[in-house]
């Protein structure tokens, strides 16, 4: 797929009218940290699920005869439903049973068609996207996260920049791997003009961390198949290593999330 | 009015993701500097129930 680039820009600023991007970048040291949770719907996944919507709007292959479905673990489900709802757009959005109450109330404050699906895995939630895709091609558009280079593209156009403009000397990028699209955007943006090393993050094999996955244990690699030679090495972080982190950020910087509903 | 202080005073997490992405970050030493992400709000009742059971551990 070759999308000129006067059209992502014009994506690009489409996004920042909706407070969509422009997040603070918060210094720890010499970390400095982008607080993703101060995009519009809460998340970082506001960027990517904005360039994958408009674009879609814009080459004509989403119209509001369709809906848009997605399978989604909470973050970019409640992105899309968020921006749908905000460009007059129909989403169903297909989830676990197992995820949160708070992402199930979210979704259907932002008027989702929800659909749960068994177990505490999106696998099941995939499945019954690409059965719908198959029997209802008509009546569905599939936005596809894993396998969508515009996902990579919200980082390369937005984030990267704004980082960029923001601060001088970097030498490492870190970043958590779940569909690959934050990592590949800054590590294609940042490779480009600096000397910088990219370090993914993933859980290690017995843990389960919200929003992070190992792709190599998938069978769809999706982004980080297409982008891997930008990534110089994958760490694993456990479950509770990942816990001790939100409680050093709480209790030692003070760091105060906004809560997300109604945002 | 105690139940009103204390849902008052519930307070917000980050995500698990941006636990892991700054343990990692801390873990690097070099003189340059570090760019990381805090993807999202955790979700406050699994980081509270899982902070505790750590801190049971």
């Amino acid at each position: 797929m070759s999308i000129s680039n006067s059209l992502l820009e014009e994506i690009k600023n489409y996004a920042y009218r909706f407070n969509i991007g422009n997040t603070p970048l918060y210094k720890i040291g010499n970390i400095y940290s982008k607080l993703e949770y101060y995009n519009k719907f809460g998340s970082v996944k506001a960027r990517a699920a904005f360039f994958m919507v408009e674009y879609a709007i814009k080459t004509g292959e989403l119209d509001k005869n369709k809906i848009i479905i997605e399978a989604s673990s909470g973050n970019t489900g409640i992105a899309i439903a968020g921006i749908a709802n905000l460009l007059g757009y129909k989403s169903e959005i297909v989830i676990p049973e197992g995820a949160s109450e708070e992402t199930k109330r979210i979704l259907l404050k932002y008027n989702a068609n929800l659909i749960l699906t068994p177990g505490d895995s999106t696998e099941n939630s995939i499945k019954y996207v690409e059965d719908k895709i198959k029997n209802e091609p008509e009546k569905y558009y599939q936005l596809n996260q894993h396998n969508n280079d515009l996902n990579s593209d919200a980082h390369y156009y937005t984030t990267g920049p704004e980082i960029d403009h923001e601060i001088e000397n970097i030498g490492y990028i870190v970043a958590g791997i779940g569909t690959g699209g934050t990592i590949t955007g800054l590590a294609r943006y940042f490779k480009e003009k600096y000397n910088v090393k990219v370090i993914g993050v993933i859980p290690d094999e017995d843990s389960h961390i919200f929003g992070l996955r190992n792709p190599f244990k998938s069978k769809n690699k999706g982004l980080i198949d297409n982008y891997k030679n930008y990534i110089d090495e994958i760490l694993t972080v456990n479950e509770n290593e990942a816990y001790n982190g939100v409680k050093d950020i709480k209790e030692k910087y003070n760091l105060f999330c906004r809560p997300f509903i109604g945002c | 009015m105690a139940l009103r202080i204390s849902r008052k005073s519930i307070t917000y997490f980050v995500g698990p993701s941006s636990g892991a992405n700054y343990i990692i970050s801390k873990s690097i030493k070099t003189d340059k500097n570090i760019v990381t992400l805090f993807p999202d709000s955790g979700d406050k009742y699994e980081c509270i129930y899982k902070l505790k059971f750590i801190n049971n551990k």
